[in-house]
């Protein structure tokens, strides 16, 4: 950890709502954080558990994987799908050990940049409060 | 000798002399009483040497994978044997018409680790009374509380005998509700308790396989587990994690809780606690009565357009 350490969130977003979302917050101005590196993916669908649990372990501070609202998924049921599985698999990290703000889930679409701008600020804010993620993470 | 094992005995043995099945998966003698082994009768001499006693431990389903290939397999079958059986006809990778299913009603296998611990010396025999465990030993019989002398899994069974079968050696039993004090317990815990709980036992992982070569939910031909892409064969506590995640969410909304994962682990990994964990929350939030037994729609793979959002704070548990 070097001195100035500043929180690192590993973002999944979904490439129809969430990435044109943060898109949106850019074209718009808006301030956020930069702890936030953004992934496109396909759909909040694509998203494996395990990128999640990979994220912990090769240095993010925090994930969020962000979709589309459920009922406007691209592929009509990505999100349906992502919505169950992660219900589980946000429990199970907590069960872990991981603490709940580390990990979060969030819908966002291609309209809400101020959404999306106010939970990577909510986010980064836990964040700092937490200080550095070290359960489950790889040696270095 | 026990009327049962008799019994059973005699139905392998002509099921074999009839040519229904081409072979019989139950229990043989092994190294000692304690510990009888999965056994495959192919002639009627060999099904005259099956044993059915408290020690049959082992799950058997896992064993119609490999061994229904050849043409229909019978197997004596306890509810968790049965499950697995659900579940691999479920995944279509047994066919239920290429077994016969030869149900029992168990009342718990003992453990021959503890039995031999309580005891104090080599164990025999063991027979399974109520709430007690009668073991007997060159000294005598002794006797212990069922709760001390059980598999784990034994203690949390819910399922005595299976669903269906084709034939009855006894009256079975009906199945019950599974609870899970264990999570409970543990999800009473702070975050850091419950990693420091997490990496105590994970730590111990000797990434054998073990757990997922013995699991009947296990059973798709490639595993990403294997696949160094997901998983460097490194044996860190972070690779562990992963492991254990995989293995875990693999078979989240499919574990039929056997438990034969945490039986078959060498250094004691409670990895029902991991299974079981999905499972309680499957049951929370998506209302599945009973999330060990096979669905008709599995929890994971359809969604409803109301299913709730488990992430939200304040909802239910956790």
């Amino acid at each position: 950890m070097s001195l100035t350490w500043e929180p690192r969130i590993v973002g999944f977003a979904c490439r129809w709502c969430t990435y044109a979302g943060a898109d949106l917050a850019g074209t718009s101005r808006l301030e956020y954080p930069a702890a936030i590196r953004l992934i496109r993916v396909p759909c909040s669908g694509r998203v494996n558990p395990s990128f999640v649990l990979r994220a912990f372990q090769r240095g993010a501070d925090g994930v969020l994987v962000a979709g589309c609202h459920p009922g406007d998924c691209h592929y009509t049921s990505g999100n349906l799908f992502t919505r169950r599985r992660y219900s589980l698999v946000k429990r199970f990290l907590e069960y872990l050990g991981m603490e709940p703000e580390r990990f979060r889930v969030e819908w966002i679409s291609a309209a809400e940049g101020h959404r999306f701008a106010q939970v990577v600020r909510e986010m980064t804010a836990d964040l700092r409060r937490l200080g550095p993620n070290r359960k489950m993470r790889e040696e270095t | 000798m026990n009327e049962r094992q008799a019994k059973l005995r005699s139905i392998a043995g002509s099921l074999l002399a009839e040519g229904r099945v081409s072979l019989f998966i139950g229990f043989g003698p092994g190294l000692e009483p304690s510990r009888p082994v999965p056994w495959f009768a192919k002639n009627a001499d060999e099904a005259g040497k099956l044993v059915l006693d408290p020690f049959c431990g082992p799950g058997l389903a896992r064993y119609l994978l490999d061994e229904t290939a050849a043409g229909p397999a019978g197997i004596v079958a306890r509810g968790c044997d049965g499950l697995g059986l659900e579940r691999l006809v479920a995944d279509k990778r047994v066919g239920r018409d290429q077994v016969y299913v030869v149900g029992v009603a168990c009342r718990g296998a003992v453990d021959p680790d503890k039995a031999r611990r309580l005891a104090g010396r080599p164990v025999f025999g063991a027979e399974v009374n109520g709430e007690t465990v009668a073991l007997t030993t060159a000294g005598g019989r002794l006797s212990f509380p069922r709760s001390d002398c059980l598999l784990d899994r034994c203690l949390a069974c819910a399922d005595p005998s299976p669903r269906t079968a084709d034939t009855w050696l006894e009256e079975p039993l009906p199945g019950a509700q599974r609870e899970f004090e264990g999570v409970e317990a543990l999800e009473k815990l702070g975050p850091d308790d419950r990693y420091a709980f997490w990496a105590r036992h994970l730590e111990r992982c000797l990434r054998c396989h073990a757990c997922r070569n013995a699991c009947p939910a296990c059973n798709c031909v490639a595993c990403s587990l294997d696949n160094p892409e997901w998983l460097e064969r490194t044996t860190g506590l972070a690779d562990h994690f992963m492991f254990h995640f995989t293995r875990a969410y693999h078979v989240a909304g499919r574990c039929v809780a056997c438990g034969e994962c945490q039986r078959a682990c060498p250094v004691g990994i409670p990895l029902m606690l991991l299974n079981e964990k999905f499972m309680k929350d499957i049951r929370d939030l998506f209302a599945v009565p009973d999330p060990h037994r096979p669905q008709e729609a599995e929890p994971l793979g359809h969604f409803s357009p109301d299913d709730p959002e488990g992430w939200r704070e304040g909802d239910e548990t956790l």
